[in-house]
């Protein structure tokens, strides 16, 4: 090390202000302890530093000429403040100040995050409740849906077969109403004996009919009959009903007569049963009237 | 002096001194004492034990040149700082120990560092000198610099920055209010 040296660097002031580390100062206290113009230098600079911490920063303040830009520098002016201590307690109070009410800011903040938090879960839940029952009632109101379409077809369907069945044998009531309004000639009426309760018949009433279509009169004799209000009878092939009427009078000789066109059948076996209506509304069981439809062959 | 003068002298004033010359010990003395003390200072900072080191350094030191045991007379310098920063740090290190509450026994052998009335009056004056320095600054920058550089121990480079000098405007500013300050105080100290 030489003196040209630790002047460009300035190692002097390094060396005062502890700026060097300790083989630099080491180093630098080999120099200069023979070297006369470092140690005036050093002199110089030693009392100057100690003359200049001396004098208070507040007095050099007031001059104007100082305006602390470090840390070190406001620390200094603070301290050699005259209201240092106020200073530092107006601080310390703003800080605490500060601090509780950031602190109280914070704990509410996140005690309203937490309501909101709970309350978010609960409409959550409640929207899931909610969701769930309605999917569920969809699914039933599917199910029945698709049950009453089910009933339904079976039912239009019944009432096909029905409608099929019971067009068969006769013709339309319109074509019907149209050959009664003309007048008969030789309408043909068939008396059928009947067959009461547990009888059993001896032989089937026989009606024969020709292959055109005529209209003809089964007379339903009931003897001695005059204690019901009035009558119903049913027009049966033995598997299914095929005619049904209820509220039916007797005419003078005590029988009915109940007129049909011959295509209402065809050749075959048949059940008329009579039943008489009780004042109440109720039935009773009065005759079996069992026929058998004959129809010509064609010549 | 050139390094191979001094190296010279150096071997000359140590053999001198091992012939058992009288003035190459003072000679030794006077060259050396006043960067011993500030040696010493920086590390005791205490006058008095300053001054009693430096003479135990000395002491040392001569006593070991006188025996020959300074093989290598051009390195004299750290010799004697080697010495002296070591009796310092002995001395730093037993004052520590001192001070502990254990010890309080001993408490009469640390000196009070707080200083006495005329220290303070002392001290007052040449606070006046900084003053009067520092006023005769004329311009507000140089203060600044001042302030800056040794009061708040800013970065030169940086304060060079900020007030765009050059390093050697900045040294000068230096060098121009610690020559001011120097005469001041060499008139002060005459005038005790």
């Amino acid at each position: 090390m030489d003196h040209k040296y630790v002047d460009e660097l300035d190692l002097i002031d390094q060396y005062l202000m502890d700026r060097l580390t300790p083989e630099e100062s080491e180093s630098l206290e080999d120099h200069f302890v023979d070297c006369a113009k470092c140690i005036d230098r050093l002199k110089t600079t030693q009392n100057f530093l100690q003359d200049l911490q001396s004098v208070t920063v507040g007095q050099l303040l007031q001059t104007g000429d100082y305006a602390p830009r470090t840390l070190r520098g406001l620390l200094l002016q603070a301290y050699s403040s005259k209201s240092f201590g106020k200073t530092w307690a107006l601080a310390f109070t703003c800080l605490l100040l500060i601090g509780i009410v950031g602190t109280i800011l914070v704990v509410r903040q996140i005690k309203h995050s937490n309501l909101e938090v709970t309350e978010a879960k609960s409409a959550s839940a409640r929207l899931t409740d909610l969701y769930e029952e309605e999917r569920q009632s969809g699914l039933l109101s599917d199910e029945k849906h698709q049950e009453t379409e089910q009933e339904l077809t079976e039912q239009i369907r019944e009432l096909e077969a029905r409608l099929k069945s019971e067009r068969k044998p006769g013709t339309s009531t319109s074509t019907e109403t149209d050959e009664w309004m003309q007048p008969r000639v030789n309408l043909s009426i068939f008396v059928l004996n009947s067959v009461r309760g547990d009888e059993t018949p001896e032989s089937v009433n026989e009606v024969s009919l020709p292959q055109t279509p005529v209209g003809f009169v089964l007379s339903l004799p009931l003897p001695g009959e005059v204690e019901h209000r009035d009558y119903r009878a049913t027009l049966s092939d033995g598997d299914r009903t095929l005619w049904k009427k209820s509220g039916l009078k007797l005419n003078r000789y005590n029988a009915l007569s109940i007129g049909f066109n011959s295509r209402f059948f065809q050749s075959g076996r048949y059940l008329l049963i009579v039943e008489g209506t009780n004042k109440g509304g109720s039935s009773t069981f009065i005759s079996n009237y069992p026929f058998r439809i004959i129809k010509d062959s064609l010549k | 002096m050139t390094k191979e003068r001094k190296e010279i002298e150096l071997n000359e004033l140590v053999g001198s001194i091992i012939a058992g010359d009288s003035h190459a010990e003072e000679t030794v003395v006077r060259c050396y004492k006043e960067g011993i003390s500030i040696i010493i200072g920086r590390i005791v900072q205490n006058q008095s034990a300053t001054e009693d080191i430096s003479q135990e350094t000395f002491r040392i030191a001569l006593e070991k040149i006188r025996l020959g045991d300074v093989r290598e007379p051009e390195r004299l310098s750290g010799f004697i700082c080697g010495v002296a920063r070591n009796l310092a740090r002995d001395y730093a290190r037993r004052m520590r120990r001192l001070t502990n509450r254990e010890e309080i026994g001993k408490a009469e052998q640390i000196a009070d560092s707080a200083p006495s009335q005329l220290e303070r009056v002392y001290q007052k004056e040449r606070a006046e000198l900084i003053r009067q320095a520092l006023n005769e600054l004329t311009v507000k920058r140089d203060r600044e610099i001042i302030f800056r550089y040794y009061l708040a121990q800013e970065d030169k480079g940086q304060i060079c920055a900020d007030l765009g000098l050059t390093r050697k405007q900045f040294s000068r500013v230096i060098f121009r209010a610690l020559s001011r300050y120097k005469e001041l105080l060499v008139r002060f100290q005459g005038r005790l």
